[in-house]
């Protein structure tokens, strides 16, 4: 005899616990099964650690320049071990939220793994026991893990992976990553800030390779200037460990070279976890190891649902809560007639400057045949980034030209990850650039570059 | 007086009554218009006799002045927007010690609206008396829903829809609170279940042409004509008249009057006579019946920039010469203005366009509906002329005369009689005035 329940989900990520709260808010009898501590890669080992290591690199860069102020501070020195320690801190104060959400909300959760025996059965695997349950909806919830290279695996001392740059004991003086990725920026950038000497390799042409490319170049420029060096249109083809240090070969377009530094940090990806779960037994439909969902998140067999980053990208937490809800919403029998619109999730990347995007950049926009009106704003004309000291950067507006409606914005400068939201908000409610332009912005705010931007797009620009 | 005070109960309960302002009819026949602008604004106390709003008819814009005391509480209705039915309520007014944080607005759908207002005349005049059944509220608000209900739809879906000229009215909306959203919109393309507004298909092959929303008028104008031109079985008498001592007559007149008579004026007057004369064509047609006018209601035709309009020179055959020019005169300045009321272009039993001015020799009118038949008249011309005693040829004026008549009431012969009557005033003046 077994348990069972209306919902089970495997992973209590962003995706599975949001998902178990809005389930268990709907009336239904849930089970969250989490192998590691609740809040998933996101909030252990993810967006929160890494927003908190920026955090004290950011309070560090601030003081460096305290003196363009009018502020004096000497002997300024940094303690990793302590940044660490905050970082881990702080999710370990979130993971415990999570954990009085679960009970709060009267879900039961299980340390375990768990695995499928047939289309309506989980195998559950904790420390102590194994015991099996039934429920008539599962979701899968599992999440990704970093990839490696095919010849260059992470070995936890030299050759990282995320989780080993997130618990550095000792700055390295010198550090190669492998990827221009959110992740591979952001961790660049907070080693940079701490005098480590970093390189960044990126196979594409340019890096951030999804953002519009002259946000992603005008980010490397400001990236260069902090002190960060990029290789782009260059592959790592071999590595060699040393003691005290690692040596790759690099191919740009056959002109190869080597390099050496103490680390060497893997950011060239994630992969969905996926092959404990036994999905073959029940042909869950999954391609290049992703799983294959529709716009509420069903895979092919009716009441087995995937969210999140074992599904297609974006691979964002935002994304994965987001879901979480559609599939609660769905299980219960509320379910909304439209998806998730891809278009309508930004992303973020928390290196300084940061950089936030919405939407279909240029090239996209142009490729799906729309008519665009092009707005671009610097912060260097917005007061308010003056007075901050931070005016690098860019706003940049894709309107298309019949409509006005939004088709993306592209962001590089202070804080930008937050001015993205009021663009999540227009697109959403479906709100043009007529109402923006319309809109009052208050004075002195970055929110303002947004204003110019769009008035930019129809050549309405004010302080420019 | 039309019913203009309304009571809406909370929650179908007769908690609150708060009185509405109804949108008005300003003639018995209009069913729809537009607020053009409000005169007032939240806040503002009101006096019957206050000027509240300007109201856009398919005629004219018109002040609307206050029947009620009190102070504005809402604004339901904004300015310049869409087609707003008569009697849809149009704004709060507060008594003393009333304030808007007590009014439900949620339950103004359960108010009747101008369509059900024939039907529902006994209960309108005590809206209050008893609590509806559940049902009735039911069924009463559908109907609501489909008459005057407010379109919620993103700015995006709407841009989208005029692009496409997807006409909102037909779609359902699938986001939050039944928004009309993006996708809807794009949907409703690709089914193409939707009514277009115009032909759009064959419109965007040209590249140099553009696309202007129809105002109201040019709306009102093609609605009346189609229907007139396809209802009405119209045929045509033509009859060319010598315009020689019509023209001196004018002279004559002109000596005499203060104010200056055109030909126009005697045409009308002509008319005037001749509808006495033949009191058989001063008719209406009206299905089952025929309507006999006994005055001459003689319609003009005044050209405006957007469209025309046609006042109305009532009991044409009891005015003079100069009273019609006074009155032809003044009612055109206020076509030109827009400041027509309705009962100066409503009614009329007999119309007159004239494009003599224009250089017209002859053309044949539309029927101004409901009436029988139209008077086109052509331009005063120098021709060369038969005289019919001396059988001599001569230079002189002729007119061209077009009459278009309504065969379900007036036969060829009945048509001919009253044209030659015109015809004999038009070449003697001197007999309008035996």
């Amino acid at each position: 005899m077994h348990d069972s329940y209306d919902v089970a989900i495997i992973g209590a990520g962003p995706g599975g616990y949001v998902c178990a709260i809005r389930a268990a808010q709907l009336g239904l009898k849930t089970l969250i099964i989490e192998k590691e501590n609740l809040g998933g890669v996101c909030l252990n080992w993810g967006c929160i650690p890494t927003k908190s290591l920026l955090s004290s690199a950011r309070v560090y860069d601030e003081i460096k320049h305290a003196g363009e102020y009018g502020i004096v501070v000497d002997n300024v020195a940094s303690d990793v071990k302590k940044i660490v320690e905050r970082s881990r801190k702080i999710a370990k104060k979130l993971s415990m939220g999570v954990a009085y959400l679960m009970k709060k909300n009267a879900i039961e959760h299980i340390k375990g793994t768990a695995r499928f025996i047939d289309k309506n059965t989980l195998q559950i695997k904790t420390q102590t026991i194994e015991q099996q349950i039934s429920a008539k909806n599962i979701v899968v919830a599992t999440g990704a893990n970093a990839k490696d290279l095919p010849s260059i695996q992470a070995d936890h001392e030299t050759i990282w992976n995320y989780r080993d740059a997130l618990q550095v004991k000792k700055f390295p003086k010198s550090l190669l990553i492998a990827g221009s990725g959110a992740i591979g920026i952001e961790f660049a950038s907070f080693f940079n800030s701490f005098g480590v000497d970093v390189t960044v390799v990126e196979a594409a042409a340019h890096i951030l390779p999804t953002e519009d490319i002259e946000i992603s170049q005008m980010a490397q420029k400001e990236y260069e200037k902090a002190g960060i060096t990029f290789l782009t249109s260059t592959l790592l083809s071999d590595c060699q460990l040393q003691a005290d240090q690692v040596t790759v070969t690099l191919d740009n377009k056959g002109n190869t070279q080597t390099r050496s530094a103490e680390k060497l940090l893997l950011a060239i990806g994630i992969k969905p976890q996926i092959d404990d779960l036994n999905l073959e037994t029940i042909q869950v439909k999954t391609h290049k190891g992703h799983i294959v969902t529709n716009k509420t998140c069903q895979t092919n067999i009716a009441h087995i649902y995937a969210i999140g980053d074992v599904t297609s990208p974006p691979w964002l937490a935002h994304k994965a809560s987001h879901e979480g809800v559609i599939v609660a919403e769905a299980i219960a029998g509320d379910a909304s007639k439209h998806g998730l619109e891809t278009t309508h999730i930004p992303g973020c990347i928390y290196a300084h400057p940061q950089v936030a995007s919405i939407g279909l950049n240029e090239q996209a926009a142009k490729e799906k045949g729309y008519d665009i009106m092009v707005g671009r704003f610097p912060f260097s004309a917005v007061g308010k980034a003056l007075t901050i000291g931070k005016s690098q950067g860019m706003i940049k507006t894709i309107v298309d030209k019949k409509t006005q409606e939004i088709l993306g914005v592209h962001m590089v400068g202070e804080d930008v990850t937050e001015l993205i939201n009021t663009i999540s908000v227009a697109k959403h409610a479906e709100i043009t650039g007529a109402e923006l332009i319309g809109t009052v912005f208050a004075h002195p705010t970055l929110s303002e570059g947004l204003h110019e931007s769009f008035l930019d797009a129809v050549s309405r620009v004010i302080h420019m | 007086m039309r019913p203009r005070k309304k009571f809406v109960t909370k929650n179908n309960n007769i908690i609150d009554m708060v009185q509405f302002i109804l949108f008005p009819a300003l003639s018995p026949t209009m069913e729809t218009g537009k607020i053009a602008r409000w005169l007032v604004k939240i806040g503002d106390m009101v006096e019957p006799g206050d000027e509240l709003m300007e109201v856009e008819t398919d005629k004219a814009v018109m002040v609307h002045e206050s029947i009620e005391t009190g102070k504005i509480g809402a604004i339901l209705v904004e300015e310049g927007g869409e087609e707003i039915s008569v009697n849809t309520p149009i704004a709060v007014i507060l008594d003393e010690g009333e304030v808007m944080e007590d009014v439900d607005l949620t339950t103004l759908s359960t108010l009747p609206s101008s369509n059900e207002k024939k039907q529902e005349k006994n209960e309108l005049s005590a809206p209050v008396a008893q609590k509806p059944s559940d049902n009735n509220i039911a069924t009463k608000r559908d109907n609501e829903k489909n008459k005057t209900k407010k379109i919620f739809i993103t700015p995006l879906a709407r841009a989208i829809a005029k692009q496409n000229k997807i006409n909102i009215e037909q779609i359902t909306g699938t986001g939050p609170l039944g928004r009309i959203i993006k996708k809807d919109i794009e949907e409703a393309l690709a089914n193409a279940s939707h009514k277009p507004l115009g032909d759009a298909s064959m419109f965007s092959a040209n590249k140099q042409a553009e696309s202007f929303e129809l105002s109201k008028m040019r709306k009102t104008i093609a609605q009346r004509l189609v229907a007139a031109k396809r209802n009405i079985p119209h045929f045509y008498l033509k009859v060319s008249c010598n315009a020689d001592k019509l023209m001196e007559a004018r002279e004559a007149f002109n000596e005499e009057s203060q104010v200056r008579i055109s030909i126009n004026d005697i045409i009308v007057k002509a008319c005037a006579q001749s509808l006495m004369k033949v009191p058989d064509v001063n008719r209406q047609f009206n299905e089952d019946s025929i309507i006999q006018y006994k005055d001459a209601d003689i319609s003009i035709a005044v050209s405006v920039e957007e469209g025309l309009y046609t006042p109305i020179i009532f009991k044409a055959q009891e005015l003079s010469l100069s009273e019609i020019a006074i009155q032809t005169k003044s009612l055109s300045e206020k076509a030109k203005l827009g400041t027509l009321l309705p009962s100066e272009y409503e009614g009329g039993s007999f119309s007159i366009s004239n494009l003599g001015m224009f250089g017209i020799s002859e053309f044949s009118a539309i029927i101004n509906p409901p009436q029988a038949s139209i008077l086109a008249v052509g331009a005063i011309e120098k021709s060369i002329l038969l005289d019919e005693k001396t059988e001599q040829m001569r230079i002189g004026h002729k007119m061209n005369l077009t009459l278009s008549c309504d065969h379900r009431i007036i036969d060829g012969v009945l048509g001919a009689r009253f044209l030659n009557t015109i015809k004999s005033y038009l070449e003697e003046p001197i007999k309008l005035f035996v």
